[in-house]
Order: structure tokens, then sequence, then C-alpha cells
């Protein structure tokens, strides 16, 4: 009888766990198949210009120094959209500084303000520049990193130029505090200014020289993170008309 | 039954007695035999209770009167003088136990009908969502295909805009630059101009001023000689001035 009874509970505990893997009844079926996007294309950060330039191109802009007796031009680019940077020499000696957008505004400086530690010189505008602003890396380029110029040389049209950091030099035109760093890339007159971008598009350098070989030199991101950090090592820049009038 | 059955059965009942009074090892007696009478309760004799009648039984136990005092015994040992009891509770459990299950595969199987059918309905589900999906898909690719056709011609007349844009800035730039130069030189033109004019009232004043010393001249009679003197002084320093402005003029616009 005892048996009789185990085995029943035997198999009462043997049904029970065959219950446990009989089939289930189907679940009911999702209202919607598609799954709902996880991102929009404007999100990523390959999304699209809204007139197909680059953030690198909006931002960079042709500089036209009118000064006394002579006209130049020179490259520079927006910190913010009434800030620009450029170079000390592209500016000096002006009357009237005139900016001139990648897409053909033209914009008129109301100041500029230069430094002599390096060739580094700030533009301000009333009217606003832009809306893409220059991203500014932390710390220097190494020797070997690959960098693109974006700029205007020869005053002609917006050319983006790729190259290297060929490693930290002296100043070849004896002006500068501090090391620079020579690059590969190719510049000309006009090119002074220009931003110099490593390959996550931030800023690390400000083209401002050349040599016969064809290297070109720029002012690294760290000196001019500590020039923009320090506003009193920026002077007002001399108009040539002011100059004139003094003498006369 | 067969009466070979039953001769079997009944040798089995017969040699029982021996067989419980013998040792169990004893080799010329068959081995199933002595386990019907000892095992006794109600397991292990399943077999014979099917086949086994009480009739017969009562038969057998006549036969044998040792088998009807000594065959069967309870759990305390006293003596159980019939067998049909335990078979007859036995055959209720083994009918239960067959009810139970074959309830229970009866359960069983109508829930897997049913689970069956609720697949199968899903199934047919998902195969009609399945091709509501693939042409959906197919209108999509389609859509896409046309999409991307249209893409590519933005792209080429993006690429072109771009272009123009870039190279009509170049050129607003360089009229600018033009322009700036331009005025540059009319600023410069301007000066000249004002220079020259500003010469040429010189000159003009030098000139009146002579003219009205000649006019003193012819009648210096009637002014005073240190008047006079003065005046031509004057006048001399004048068109000296004149003349100095006139030659830097002159050396300014010279190309």
């Amino acid at each position: 009888m005892i048996r009789s009874r185990v085995v029943a509970v035997a198999l009462a505990a043997l049904a029970l766990a065959g219950c446990s893997s009989l089939p289930s009844m189907p679940d009911a079926l999702p209202d919607d198949f598609v799954p709902a996007p996880s991102s929009s294309p404007g999100d990523g950060p390959g999304a699209l210009s809204p007139d197909g330039f680059t953030a690198a191109q909006r931002m960079t802009v042709r500089v036209r120094n009118v000064g006394c007796g002579f006209i130049s031009t020179g490259t520079g680019f927006a910190l913010d959209a009434h800030t620009l940077v450029t170079n000390r020499h592209v500016v000096a000696d002006s009357k009237r500084i005139t900016i001139t957008t990648y897409d053909g505004r033209s914009i008129d400086a109301t100041a500029a303000s230069s430094t002599t530690v390096a060739d580094i010189a700030i533009i301000t505008t009333e009217e606003a520049i832009g809306n893409a602003f220059a991203l500014r890396a932390l710390e220097d380029p190494f020797e070997g990193d690959v960098i693109t110029v974006v700029g205007y040389p020869n005053g002609g049209r917006l050319t983006t130029s790729p190259g290297v950091v060929l490693g930290p030099t002296t100043d070849p035109l004896g002006g500068a505090v501090g090391t620079v760093l020579a690059t590969s890339a190719n510049v000309e007159q006009g090119s002074s200014g220009s931003p110099v971008l490593d390959e996550s598009g931030r800023v690390v350098g400000v083209i401002y020289a050349k040599n016969f070989s064809n290297q070109s030199f720029i002012v690294p991101i760290s000196t001019l993170n500590t020039l923009l950090s320090e506003n009193g090592l920026f002077v007002p820049e001399a108009s040539c008309s002011a100059l004139i009038g003094s003498v006369q | 039954m067969t009466s070979g059955e039953d001769a079997t059965r009944g040798g089995t009942v017969e040699d029982g007695t021996a067989a419980r009074e013998a040792s169990p090892h004893t080799a010329d007696l068959p081995r199933r035999l002595p386990t019907f009478p000892f095992r006794g309760v109600n397991e292990g004799v399943e077999p014979l209770r099917e086949s086994v009648e009480t009739d017969e039984l009562a038969t057998v136990a006549a036969a044998n009167p040792t088998f009807a005092t000594t065959g069967v015994e309870d759990a305390d040992g006293q003596a159980v003088t019939g067998v049909d009891r335990p078979r007859s509770a036995g055959m209720i459990i083994t009918i239960a136990l067959m009810t139970v299950l074959l309830i229970g595969a009866a359960a069983l199987i109508a829930y897997l009908w049913r689970v069956s059918d609720a697949w199968e309905a899903q199934v047919e589900d998902v195969t009609g969502v399945s091709y509501g999906l693939g042409e959906e898909l197919a209108a999509e690719r389609e859509a896409l295909a046309t999409a991307q056709q249209s893409i590519e011609l933005l792209t080429a007349q993006l690429a072109a805009s771009k272009d123009s844009v870039s190279r009509l800035q170049a050129q607003n730039a360089q009229w600018g630059d033009d322009a700036a130069l331009a005025q540059e030189q009319i600023g410069l033109l301007e000066g000249t101009i004002t220079d020259a004019t500003a010469v040429a009232n010189s000159l003009s004043r030098c000139i009146e001023g002579h003219e009205q010393l000649v006019t003193y001249l012819k009648t210096p009679e009637d002014y005073d000689p240190t008047e006079l003197e003065s005046f031509e002084t004057s006048v001399t320093d004048l068109c000296t001035a004149a003349k100095d402005a006139h030659l830097a003029l002159q050396q300014s616009v010279a190309p």
C-alpha cells in the first residue's frame, strides 16, 4: 500500500514536472512590428550642414587690410559671433579692415588688437560673423599628426590643404616667444591666419609663415589658449591714418 | 483461461508449500514459483490476480489445505484466509490510477490541441503581417532607390552650387579689393586735386600780388617807400611758397 502511494506520488510529481515542459499558449502579437528609429540624421557628428559647407569652412573668413597706400589679404577664423583670430602682420598698419565670409558677406571690423608674444591678433566686429565657431584643442599636436589648413591663399577661393606636423622648432622669423610647429601643409600668401585643424575638426594652431621648402609654420594652440586667457597681452593695433595724423 | 495456464498456475500453487519449506536456492525448483505465496500482501501478485478466480482458489485450497491456512499472511503475521480483498483493492487502485492517467492524458491532449490551434492561428496572423511588411518593404525599397537617385542628383547640384558660391565669393572679394584699391586711389587723387587747387590758389594770389605791386610802382610817389618794400617782400614770399607747393605737387604726381 505504501509503495502504491509512493508510486502515485512519484507519478504525480512526474506529471507536474512534465507540465513545466509543455508548450504554452502564444503571446499576443505586437501592434507594430516596425521599431522606432533610434537616431535622427541630424544628430550624429556627420550631420548635414545647412548649405553643404563644413563648419571649418563656415568659420573661416577672408581678411582685407586696407592700409595707407596698400591693400593686403589674409585669413582668420571665428571664435564667436563677433570675435575672430588672425595674424598680427595681417592687420598691421591698417586703415580699414573688412571681413568676407565664405558665402560672400562683407563685414567691417570695428577694432583690432595684437600681441608681441606671437604673431596673433584679435579682430572684433559689430555685425555677427556667422554661426560656426572654432573648437580649440587643449593640447598641441604631435609629430606625425595629420592636419588640415583652411584658408584663402593668394586672396582667392576658400581652399583646404592637408599636411602633417613635422615637429616643434624655433620661430624662423624670430618674433615669437617659445617654440612653433612646422608642418608640411602647402600654404601661400593670404593663408596667414588660417586655422589648422586636427582630424577631429578642432583647431590646433594658426598658420603664420612659410619657408622656401614649402614648409609652413603655425602658432601652436597652447600659445593661443594662453594668450586668449590673458586679455592684458593684447593691445589695440594702431591705425596708419592715426599715425599719419599724429605725424602731421 | 487456457488449460495450459491453469496447469501452470496450479502447479505453482501446489509446489508453493514445498518451496516455502525448501531453501530458495534450491536448484531443481523453478525460480519463479515460490514468489507467489510469499510475496504476500499486494504488490507482485498482479499477474496472477487477473487470471485466478476465487472459486479456483477455493478449489486449490481444498486440494491443498496447507495453502488455505498458511498461504497468505497479513502485516501482523495473521493468516489471511482469502486473497480476494487485496486483489480487489489493487484492482481499484489500478483502475483509479488508469482513470486518473486517462483523464490527465485527455486533458493534456485537449490542452495541446488548443495550444496547437492557437499557434496555428498566430502563424496565420504572422504570415499575413509578414506579407504586409514585405509589401511595405518593397515599396520602401523602391522609394529608397528613387531617393538615392535624387540624393545623387542633389549631391551633384550641391557640389556645383558650392563651387559657384566659392567662385562668386572669390570674385566678390576680388572686386571688393579692386573697389577698395580704387577708393584709395580716388582718395589719393582727391588729395592731389586738393593740393593742386591750393597750389593754383597760391599761384593766383602770387599773380595778383605782382599785378598789385606793378600798379603801386606806376605811381610810387603816392605810397610810402617802406610800405612798398614790405608789400614787395610779402608778394615775393607768397610766390616763393606757391612755387614750392607747385614743385611738390609736380613731384607727387610724377609717375
